[in-house]
């Protein structure tokens, strides 16, 4: 499906070029932030925040998680007013009160969540948040979205609702709508944090469209990869500060720049050992495809990574094993024996843990406690005919926060105080628990900073090393390679390739497995 | 503090302003604003602070209280049952035609078998189904009217032993009516259960978010079903209070009771979404309206009027439900 939509990109080259302001004084910046700060309550969200941002640029503000990044730009895209300090647009000084006021004068933000209306049309969508006049015909709304999908270089169905769309092509939709009344600013907030290697690329190819169209692009990311491809200039923040700003020239390298970020040169993630994958086969996916059947086969100790584009199938495996799915074409024998759980909670009784994808929706119980959300599924070990024992299941979850090494305050305070980091490092103790020969992840570090990021793959290792079988599903290439013994590409359902102790070296081929330009080896 | 947690909030400016008087129906204002009706009521209407009246409204106060402890389950599993007061006339009418045949425990235990027999049903399809909880308990309070009036022949039934009319309707224990202890013990138990089992663990974590709670391996199905058994269980419970209190077995039932259990349930300050909440808060909400009710019913308002303050009385304390979870 991914295929589609990059031949769709390619098929148009045209796009109609937008005239660079040139009454834009050239002295003063599009956009700039004088000292500004920013609390709520008693944290200090910003403190003192200078950045300039130029007029036709690509300008990236780069951070771990609780930077400070999205704070500025909500503040920029008006959903938070200062508490101190000026933001200037052309050397005016600007309050911005809004979001509509922020579209009047010409800044757009795409969130990193879509709000699109799933079912209406794509014409629907692109007109739903633009500034309408009170009437217009179908004609004239259809030319506008015309004229603003190919400033994307898309040509969709614009009869099509946006739910038969592939979620890359719906991230464009939504780019779109932000099109719709012409801004000249647009902030996209951790855009790729959703995106698959293909995606990603599609992403860049507007980002650069619109730059050349004279739009100028902030884009807030923690990923140094994203940066590094389509940066003109970066700012690097932490802990609510700008540490640094700088252009991007060509001979820096995303070590120089993670240099500058975490103020150490780091080593990426040291390679793994090899070790000998000699224990048991303790599971085994047969997929018989069109033409040929294929098996995954996992030892005990083994981290095994599925790797593949948005509906590659790898969900899909994954989804099977614990219950989720079931499928004609895949057949599962954990312990030689012929496994078809009916649900999760059937896969945990045979001794599989699962951390699904999507902490927000199908992870935390948002309105419940760490300690509450950590247990939820070890109850029975602190309880006799279903009566909790409060004393030992306490005794229990200290343990086990600080082996999972959570940052927290109290067993008792709300999940959602902590950070995103924090809440997967629980979310993955629960799967852990429930792990008895084997761990299914899903994104296991989707949306987390670098040093939480860490701290997970060193449980999972640490874990595989005692024994436990894991299976990763992630979209996150460089992950993958750092973590699994054994890497198995997908595409279009079919498993392509597979690769034993995996370094950077395969990035080039696994990506080709993995787009479809693939030779299947024998 | 992380970014997360801040969230993407339109007008979150006006929302902290909220924040900084945040109020908390159980914890403060519903306890207040009971004294503060006592006393209103005390003032106009002697007659209000005499023994007598708080009996009087401790009784009126137990069919309410035990419905909306089974509907407080529903609605911290984040469904709801509309047809507990069907399914207490049901099991109410079922149990009466049985009693003089098979005895009054025997009775009793058929009125509780009826209402956990229709609430499992519903509870089952909406789990195995993955449909409604509106849609299946809506259905299931037609289905077990009908029957109760087919049963009855659509007459209310007389034939109650007096025994049982004396013992549970008007038999008291150390001071207090039997049903008010009936009510009250099942009161601490749902606590008890909701606190400190793994079921009641499992009614908040399904209400506070079904898919995390399917994928992490909580077994949806069966505890969605039992949930919905435990609702109607407390019908069966209100059969028998009932029944013994008018001593007959109505085929049409205090209608009304369902809708008001979900009110009182929500002015106690139970999140309407799941996930939330305690029996205590239930408790408040159930002594509110009763409370108003009564003072209403002594001070001589019109039914029509008492009608009108009960509604405003709900929609104002959803407007600080709100308020309260910002």
């Amino acid at each position: 499906m991914t295929n589609v939509t990059a031949q769709e990109f390619q098929a148009t080259t045209h796009v109609p070029l937008r005239p660079v302001d040139s009454t834009s004084a050239q002295s003063f910046p599009l956009l700039r932030l004088k000292a500004v700060s920013k609390s709520f309550g008693a944290t200090k969200a910003l403190s003192d925040v200078s950045i300039a941002f130029e007029a036709g640029k690509i300008h990236c503000l780069l951070g771990e998680n609780g930077a400070g990044k999205s704070t500025i730009g909500k503040i920029i895209g008006g959903l938070y007013a200062p508490d101190i300090g000026d933001v200037l647009l052309e050397g005016q000084e600007i309050r911005v009160n809004s979001p509509s006021h922020a579209r009047a004068l010409g800044i757009a933000v795409v969130h990193q969540e879509l709000s699109l209306a799933p079912d209406l049309s794509v014409r629907d969508n692109l007109w739903l948040g633009a500034e309408t006049k009170w009437c217009l015909s179908r004609q004239g709304e259809s030319r506008r979205a015309v004229d603003v999908l190919s400033q994307l270089g898309l040509e969709l169905d614009l009869e099509k609702p946006v739910n038969t769309l592939p979620v890359g092509t719906q991230q464009l939709v939504e780019i779109g709508k932000a099109l719709m009344n012409a801004p000249r600013l647009i902030v996209f907030d951790e855009p790729t944090a959703m995106l698959g290697a293909v995606e990603k690329q599609q992403l860049f190819t507007v980002l650069r469209r619109l730059r050349a169209s004279g739009i100028s692009v902030i884009l807030v990311t923690h990923h140094i990869d994203d940066v590094m491809e389509v940066g003109d200039c970066v700012t690097v923040m932490r802990n609510g500060r700008c540490i640094d700003s700088f252009d991007l020239e060509d001979h820096l390298q995303g070590a120089d720049v993670l240099e500058r970020l975490t103020g150490q040169r780091q080593v990426f993630e040291a390679a793994h050992e090899l070790r000998e994958a000699t224990g048991e086969i303790l599971l085994e996916i047969e997929t018989s495809g069109a033409d040929s059947t294929k098996k995954i086969s996992v030892r005990c100790g083994e981290i095994v990574g599925l790797y593949g584009v948005l509906g590659c199938g790898a969900e899909d495996i994954v989804q099977g094993l614990v219950g989720l799915k079931t499928f004609r074409n895949t057949r599962y024998l954990l312990g030689g024996k012929r496994f078809k759980p009916s649900q999760p909670v059937d896969a945990m009784r045979h001794g599989v843990g699962y951390l699904a994808a999507g902490r927000q929706q199908n992870g935390v119980l948002s309105q419940r406690s760490i300690r509450e959300n950590l247990m939820l599924t070890q109850l029975h070990q602190f309880s006799v005919m279903g009566w909790l024992s409060r004393t030992s299941e306490c005794k229990h979850a200290t343990q086990q926060l600080a082996d999972a090494a959570v940052k927290y305050g109290c067993q008792e305070d709300a999940i959602e105080s902590l950070s995103g980091g924090n809440q997967q490092k629980i979310l993955l103790a629960r799967a852990m628990a429930g792990a008895r020969d084997l761990l299914v992840l899903e994104e296991p570090t989707a949306g987390v900073d670098i040093g939480a990021k860490q701290q997970i793959h060193e449980r999972i290792k640490a874990a595989a090393a005692r024994g436990l079988s894991v299976v990763v599903l992630s979209s996150d290439l460089p992950e993958v390679i750092a973590l699994c013994d054994t890497i198995y590409t997908l595409h279009q359902g079919n498993i392509v390739n597979q690769y034993e102790a995996p370094d950077e070296t395969c990035q080039a081929q696994i990506v080709g497995d993995v787009l479809g330009r693939y030779e299947v080896q024998s | 503090m992380n970014e997360k947690s801040l969230g993407f909030r339109p007008f979150s400016r006006q929302e902290s302003i909220l924040k900084t008087t945040k109020l908390n129906l159980a914890d403060g204002i519903l306890p207040a604003l009971i004294v503060l009706i006592a006393l209103v009521a005390g003032a106009i209407e002697p007659r209000f602070l005499s023994v007598d009246n708080f009996m009087n409204l401790a009784r009126q106060l137990v069919p309410l209280l035990i419905i909306s402890i089974g509907q407080a389950f529903t609605i911290m599993r984040g469904g709801l049952d509309l047809s507990m007061s069907s399914v207490l006339s049901l099991a109410g009418v079922a149990g009466v035609i049985l009693m003089p045949d098979i005895g009054i425990v025997a009775g009793v235990s058929a009125m509780l078998l009826v209402g956990a027999i229709a609430g499992l049903t519903s509870g089952a399809i909406i789990a195995w189904f993955r449909t409604s909880p509106l849609v299946v308990t809506l259905g299931m309070l037609s289905v077990t009217q009908a029957l109760a009036l087919m049963l009855s022949n659509g007459v209310p039934i007389y034939d109650v032993p007096p025994p049982y009319v004396d013992s549970i309707g008007f038999g008291t224990f150390v001071g207090l009516p039997i049903m008010v202890w009936i009510a009250l013990i099942l009161a601490i138990v749902a606590a008890l259960v909701l606190r400190h089992t793994i079921f009641g663990r499992y009614v908040y974590a399904l209400g506070s978010s079904e898919s995390a709670a399917a994928k992490s391996g909580v077994n949806v199905r069966l505890y969605t079903i039992l949930v919905y058994g435990v609702s109607g269980l407390c019908a069966g419970i209100g059969a028998i209070v009932l029944t013994a209190w008018v001593s007959s077995a109505q085929p049409i039932a205090a209608p009304s009771l369902t809708l008001q259990s979900i009110a009182a349930v929500v002015l106690g300050g139970v999140a309407l979404t799941g996930g939330r909440g305690t029996i205590w808060q239930v408790f408040l909400g159930v002594l509110v309206l009763s409370l108003l009710s009564n003072v209403m019913n002594i001070t001589g308002v019109s039914a029509y009027f008492q009608t009108l303050i009960v509604g405003i009385v709900i929609i104002i304390a959803v407007i600080l439900d709100r308020f309260r979870r910002t």
